[in-house]
């Protein structure tokens, strides 16, 4: 069975939509630059992935804290902690309380269906070293 | 040849008749025998129980099922029930303690199915693997007053047992203080399945040495940096820290905290939280304990030597090479000097060498600040300036060149930042006893300064950090987006709490003469 998970995974699998229009769900000024994408995570076992945040925080947005090993998140592999959640299931999180955003992917993982529809902003990559510290 | 009078081995039996909740007539053994006895509640069995054994959880049906859980893995741990699979015995002592370290209404229930399985059993493996779990938990919380007694009387009068009289050192200790948060780490399982009940552990030091030090299963965090200062004569322990580093951090430990309580969680959050940089690969779920300086606070480099040489120097000369300080090119030349003496332990053959050892004697930002034959050139004539020093002496003249730099003894953070459009959106934020500076990283201007007294808030997540510099109503707030949140979170909380601990001694002396 799982052997079967991993050929699926490599083969017609896509880690993200290509067509997909941000602009058709944003305005420019909550995609400010980013590069926003829409994943389509496959529901097996439990999704496995913590936010942090929300709008009335001092981080203003709901951001991803981590990605547990094994969860359907992390078999998906095209979402990383400090990726921005935009929207679950065409419904938009950018202006909604950490409660409320994990309410609402909740309900989208316990819905019908196969799939979730993500909608990330990717973290940017790092230029500078920020991994080890001296104390 | 005197005999000597034995004592009847102690068992729960009459605890139970108070206690116990009624035994159950097993109704397969009736039917074979009408006059089945009764079950013997606390003596040893090889029958899983639908029941806990204490009649006052019966009301409850999660801790009833909890306690039945745990009955069957003392069974599987003793080696009385056959498992097609094999768990590993950690897996097993934490389905016995996890709860119990939970729940303080599950302990007495844990003590009195260990003790019935130790009783009236005749085979010497599961007895051993018993007394295992006896000391184990003797160690993590004492029973209730009701049970305390009997529990005594039990090993008491086995004290022919090897593990009989330690048990009881360690009830009673368990009685003067709080129980441990979380079930026995796999060092403390390692150790009593190897039939010791002292425990070692290897510690680091920034030096790359290390040292074995006993930890007890009750031994905080503060006892063990007391040891440690003590064994390596520094002159006070006060600013270090005990430290775990993983695959993906690196964590303080909290003074207060029980060691193994402190591993046991940072690993089991480790093993959980799927690490960025690992790419899928299996978790080693390896780690290591550091002793280090946390705080710098009184550091006066050539006052504790052993200090300098273990600690400071090799703690600042990372900073250093790194770029983190303002110096002067004569600083660098000098400092150049100092420390190809301590690399070259004096060997003036090596000064050839200088180009090649470059990037271990100037600041690595600074590198191209001259040719490296210019560089070689101004390190040997500074070097023949202080020739005849030790290595060990040029070490600590290093720490004093830089122990007179604001910059001395700041932990450096590079990071992110948000909020502030007047700002670079890359600051290096030093925090250190003068408070948080914000520092541009690659000019090295301070671009602001804000003490301890004008920091009015912080927090952190796994992806930000957040300071509100002033009053909370007017005040100046900073987000950083960096993955460090917990260490400078941490850093900045210490510090804090450390002045307000040397405020809190102040008022009192005051109080005492006003």
């Amino acid at each position: 069975e799982e052997e079967e998970e991993r050929e699926e995974g490599g083969e017609g699998f896509q880690k993200y939509v290509e067509d997909f229009d941000p602009q058709s769900m944003f305005s420019s000024e909550q995609i400010a630059g980013r590069d926003v994408r829409l994943l389509r995570i496959k529901k097996v076992g439990p999704l496995d992935l913590a936010v942090e945040g929300g709008v009335d925080s001092p981080l203003g947005k709901l951001v991803v804290s981590a990605i547990y090993e094994g969860g359907s998140a992390d078999r998906h592999g095209g979402i990383v902690p400090g990726d921005v959640v935009m929207a679950v299931n065409g419904k938009i999180l950018t202006d909604v309380s950490l409660t409320e955003g994990q309410n609402s992917l909740t309900k989208a993982w316990n819905s019908g269906g196969d799939w979730i529809d993500l909608v990330i902003a990717v973290s940017p990559p790092k230029d500078y070293e920020d991994e080890v510290t001296f104390f | 040849m005197g005999t000597v009078e034995r004592v009847p081995l102690a068992t729960l039996k009459e605890f139970s008749y108070e206690y116990f909740r009624q035994p159950i007539k097993d109704l397969n053994r009736q039917v074979i025998s009408k006059n089945a006895a009764p079950e013997r509640l606390w003596a040893n069995s090889r029958e899983p129980i639908r029941q806990p054994l204490l009649k006052r959880l019966a009301g409850n049906p999660e801790l009833s099922h909890r306690a039945c859980l745990s009955f069957t893995a003392i069974l599987k741990y003793m080696g009385d029930y056959p498992t097609k699979q094999a768990q590993s015995p950690l897996e097993l002592t934490d389905q016995i303690f996890g709860s119990a370290t939970k729940d303080e209404a599950l302990r007495d229930e844990i003590y009195c199915q260990i003790m019935k399985q130790m009783t009236s059993n005749n085979n010497r493996f599961s007895l051993e693997q018993g007394w295992q779990l006896l000391w184990l938990c003797c160690g993590l919380f004492p029973p209730s007053q009701s049970l305390l007694k009997h529990t005594k009387r039990f090993l008491e009068t086995r004290r022919r047992e090897a593990l009989a009289s330690n048990c009881l050192q360690r009830i009673q200790a368990s009685l003067r203080m709080e129980p441990r948060k979380l079930p026995p780490h796999q060092v403390e399982l390692d150790a009593i399945q190897q039939n010791s009940t002292q425990i070692f552990h290897k510690v680091h030091f920034p030096n790359d040495m290390d040292e074995v030090f006993e930890v007890a299963t009750s031994t905080r965090i503060r006892d063990l940096c007391q040891t440690i200062s003590t064994k390596l004569q520094l002159v006070s322990s006060e600013g270090f820290s005990i430290f775990v580093k993983t695959p993906d951090k690196v964590l303080s430990l909290s003074e207060s905290d029980y060691f193994f309580d402190s591993l046991r969680q940072i690993t089991d959050w480790s093993k959980k939280v799927k690490s960025v940089k690992e790419g899928g690969a299996p978790m080693n779920m390896s780690y290591m304990v550091f002793f280090m300086r946390k705080l710098w606070v009184n550091v006066n480099p050539g006052k504790d030597l052993e200090a300098d040489l273990m600690f400071h120097y090799p703690q600042e000369l990372p900073k250093y090479l790194r770029g983190y300080h303002r110096c002067t090119k004569e600083d660098m030349v000098t400092i150049g000097a100092l420390l190809f003496c301590v690399k070259s332990k004096n060997d003036t053959s090596q000064f050839v060498m200088i180009p090649k050892m470059l990037k271990d004697l100037v600041p690595n930002d600074m590198l191209k600040a001259m040719s490296a034959t210019e560089w070689q050139k101004n390190i040997v004539a500074a070097y023949s300036k202080h020739s005849g020093m030790t290595a060990e002496e040029a070490m600590v003249v290093f720490l004093k060149v830089i122990c007179r730099w604001p910059t001395f003894g700041c932990a450096f953070f590079d990071v992110k930042q948000t909020s502030d459009h007047t700002l670079p959106d890359i600051v290096r934020i030093a925090i250190s006893k003068h408070g948080i500076t914000i520092i541009h990283p690659k000019t090295k201007d301070v671009l602001a300064t804000h003490p301890f007294n004008r920091i009015a808030n912080w927090c952190s997540g796994s992806t930000y950090f957040h300071i509100t510099v002033g009053n909370l109503v007017k005040g100046n707030k900073i987000l950083c987006e960096t993955s460090l949140g917990y260490k400078m979170d941490d850093l900045l909380t210490s510090y804090v709490n450390m002045y307000m601990n040397e405020n809190k001694g102040a008022r009192t002396r005051n109080q005492r003469y006003s």
